[in-house]
């Protein structure tokens, strides 16, 4: 069920296809990284993407790394993906992940004190084998920390198969020179992406449905109080994309971009649990998979349904500046 | 104006001329840095357009002409209109980069932008030489336009309006009712859809013309809205005579002409008020802290801030697509939602944040802010409602079946 879900919903998402130069082999890559993912190889297809010198080319295309993680999303699969995109050679190369503030919390996973430690309380999304974290502190300063030095613990939770370990404890840390404000905006797009990723395969999944189920002689569909809700989840999920696709590296424009992308996902997902009836409350079904995974992704550096008042706040007298140029 | 202001020779000036041999996006932004520093020259001849003009319509509408000669004189209208049109040549996109700097200046969109943006791409496709006797005098402020379409029996069901064109020999006699003509009483000319087919014909019997509303049997009777401004007119026509050298497109395309029309005033119009909507936000932020605002209208002016960041973005990707010809079809409906969700979204805001202005003050900034939040009410009714807009999503993008009736 879920890999046709899931390309269902990619043809879905490519009706919005960017004109660009290096589409054909973009798509190549995303086809890999779909199969991959499907397969629940993601930490090979980073790995693959790092041995092949591929990475740095990766970073440069925030389209193809915004796609990757679309599909990520649409699929409920896990990878390294996010520390790869976040981290950069800090990830592929200088043996980093990267510690999320917990879910709920917009504010920094870590504080730092005037002797160099970290006192940490945070996420890691996934398994893998690095040795250190980056975490942001209440300054935006990001430090480098032992992870043998902070107590780790699986939770399972809301989202088993995204295998979060939680982190937490006082350490010494390195004080780094990279900005921790640019780490948290790549983390706040790429979630924003792999949101997207789940809205889109939600909203597949339900106008697959609508359009399957028949009752009162009509597959309902036809019925426009359906019709016109997936309608909805379409603009909000188009907006977001649009925004995703468009923003520069910005803090304030990737957290609008998340929140915009965070609650595109939850009304898709809200969306196609009512339309897709007792069926889709089975875990038969599927949906249950990506429900889980969006609720989870977007608690993640502050949830949308708080971001209104959050980002009212971080509106400077300015106003909302252009975020996307022609 | 002031004695003080040059007169920019478009010909000279750093803009498209001097980007030439440049990538496309490369000649925007020189453009658009040419028109910034143009528009901070010329500040204090730009002071008096800041302010959108309370209660009379008609004085606003008098009023946005200087601005209009203004920009037409520089040469910053005719930018991305065809030089067969009487415009300077370049890329659409360069109208929506005047739209977006101007509001980004405080300077107030003038409505007959909204009409020009409607109606001029039409004349510019499909009627070369209207568009050749016509844009010009649109964008120097001398002459006005309204558009025909909606009818007192057909609003968001287009197809079955129901005014009449009859083939008398070399003309066209038209007899029928338009409503809601954005500015119509102060037009001269319209363009009016109307059926040149058999009564039944429904989208394949209709005809565009280009009719001159000061011709005998134009009534022109304006409508009182619910914001206090007469918005919109009323205009009959009775055994009006129109020579076929007025068609716009062909006899019975009346209605691919009307959907080529939709693309802009949906795609343009949603790209124009994104502006406002910046500059309307920006007005609101001031003074509103978390501190000093209930945190529902604090709130409220986070949501509209995401609505209309969505809307800009997604806004900008159909410019992009306009400009370089491609048609957005149905997934244009998608840009109008969003569009009606931003106004909304933006007004209620300004409701909440000055709860009393809003319910008891009559100054003019009051009396402005009430009437943008009634005329955003309106936002999801006008070119083609939210309703139909979502049944277009559902049927054309998403696939879904239609409606069995």
């Amino acid at each position: 069920m879920s890999s046709e879900t899931s390309s269902h919903a990619w043809c879905l998402a490519c009706r919005e296809k960017v004109a660009d130069v290096d589409a054909e082999e973009r798509s190549l890559l995303i086809d890999l990284a779909d199969q991959l993912l499907r397969e629940g190889r993601g930490t090979s297809l980073v790995a693959e993407i790092c041995d092949s010198g591929l990475a740095a080319a990766l970073w440069a295309d925030t389209q193809a790394w915004g796609a990757l993680l679309e599909r990520q999303g649409a699929t409920a699969a896990t990878s390294p993906l996010l520390d790869l995109v976040t981290l950069r050679d800090w990830y592929s190369d200088r043996d980093h992940r990267l510690v999320l503030p917990m879910p709920g919390s917009a504010g920094p996973a870590a504080r730092s004190t005037p002797d160099d430690h970290v006192v940490v309380e945070g996420v890691l999304l996934g398994r893998d084998n690095r040795r250190h974290a980056i975490v942001s502190d209440q300054d935006l300063v990001a430090w480098s920390v032992p992870l043998d030095s902070l107590e780790a613990e699986s939770a399972a939770g809301l989202d088993h198969e995204l295998g979060v370990i939680v982190v937490r404890g006082l350490a010494q840390a390195v004080r780094l020179a990279e900005s921790a404000s640019s780490i948290e905006a790549l983390a706040s797009r790429a979630i924003g992406w792999e949101l997207t990723g789940v809205g889109e395969a939600a909203l597949a999944m339900a106008v697959e449905h609508a359009t399957a189920r028949t009752q009162f002689g009509r597959p309902i569909a036809a019925f426009q109080v359906v019709a016109h809700r997936l309608a909805q989840s379409r603009v909000d999920l188009s907006a977001a994309r649009a925004l995703l696709a468009g923003i520069d590296g910005g803090a304030l424009a990737a957290a609008i971009a998340k929140a915009v992308a965070g609650s595109a996902a939850l009304q898709a997902l809200a969306a196609a649990q009512q339309v897709c009836g007792a069926m889709g409350f089975t875990a038969e079904f599927g949906l249950h998979r990506l429900v889980r995974r969006g609720y989870l992704l977007d608690a993640l550096l502050g949830g949308s349904e708080a971001a209104p008042a959050r980002i009212a706040g971080l509106l400077a007298a300015g106003g909302l500046p252009r975020l996307v140029a022609l | 104006m002031t004695g003080t202001s040059v007169r920019a020779d478009p010909g000279s000036s750093p803009s498209p001329s001097a980007g030439v041999g440049l990538d496309p996006g490369a000649r925007l932004a020189a453009h658009t840095t040419a028109l910034r520093d143009w528009i901070s020259a010329h500040s204090a001849d730009l002071d008096a357009y800041r302010f959108r003009q309370p209660r009379s319509l008609a004085a606003a509408v008098e009023h946005d002409r200087g601005l209009l000669r203004l920009l037409h004189d520089a040469g910053w209208t005719r930018w991305g209109w065809s030089k067969a049109s009487g415009g300077l040549g370049g890329p659409i996109a360069l109208r929506a980069v005047l739209y977006d700097e101007l509001a980004a200046a405080d300077v107030e969109l003038p409505e007959a932008f909204v009409i020009l943006e409607t109606l001029g791409p039409v004349l510019d496709e499909f009627a070369p030489a209207l568009a050749a006797r016509h844009v010009r005098p649109y964008l120097s402020g001398q002459e006005m336009w309204g558009q025909g379409f909606s009818e007192p029996e057909a609003g968001s069901d287009l197809a079955h309006l129901r005014t009449r064109a009859a083939a008398v020999g070399q003309r066209f006699v038209l007899d029928g009712q338009k409503t809601w003509m954005t500015l119509g009483q102060f037009a001269q000319y319209s363009a009016v859809l109307a059926r040149t087919g058999s009564p039944d014909s429904a989208h394949r019997g209709l005809t565009m013309l280009w009719v001159d509303l000061r011709a005998p049997g134009v009534t022109v009777r304006p409508i009182t809205a619910s914001n206090g401004r007469d918005e919109f007119a009323e205009v009959s026509f009775d055994g009006v005579v129109v020579p076929s050298s007025a068609v716009i497109g062909a006899v019975g395309r009346g209605w691919d002409v009307a959907m080529f029309l939709l693309q802009y005033e949906r795609g343009m119009y949603a790209w124009m008020r994104q502006a406002v909507l910046h500059r309307r936000l920006r007005d609101l932020t001031v003074g509103a802290s978390a501190s000093g605002a209930p945190s529902a209208a604090f709130a409220a002016l986070g949501s509209a801030a995401l609505a209309v960041a969505g809307l800009r973005a997604r806004s900008a990707r159909t410019v992009r697509a306009l400009s370089d010809h491609l048609n957005p079809g149905p997934d244009i409906s998608i840009d109008k939602v969003l569009l009606s969700t931003a106004e909304q979204a933006v007004f209620d805001a300004a409701r909440q944040l000055r709860p009393v202005g809003f319910a008891l003050a009559d100054s003019d900034a009051a009396q402005v802010w009430r009437e943008e939040w009634f005329y955003s009410r309106a936002s999801s009714i006008f070119g083609g409602a939210v309703d139909v807009q979502r049944d277009i999503i559902a049927r054309l993008v998403l696939g879904l079946p239609r409606e069995s009736r």
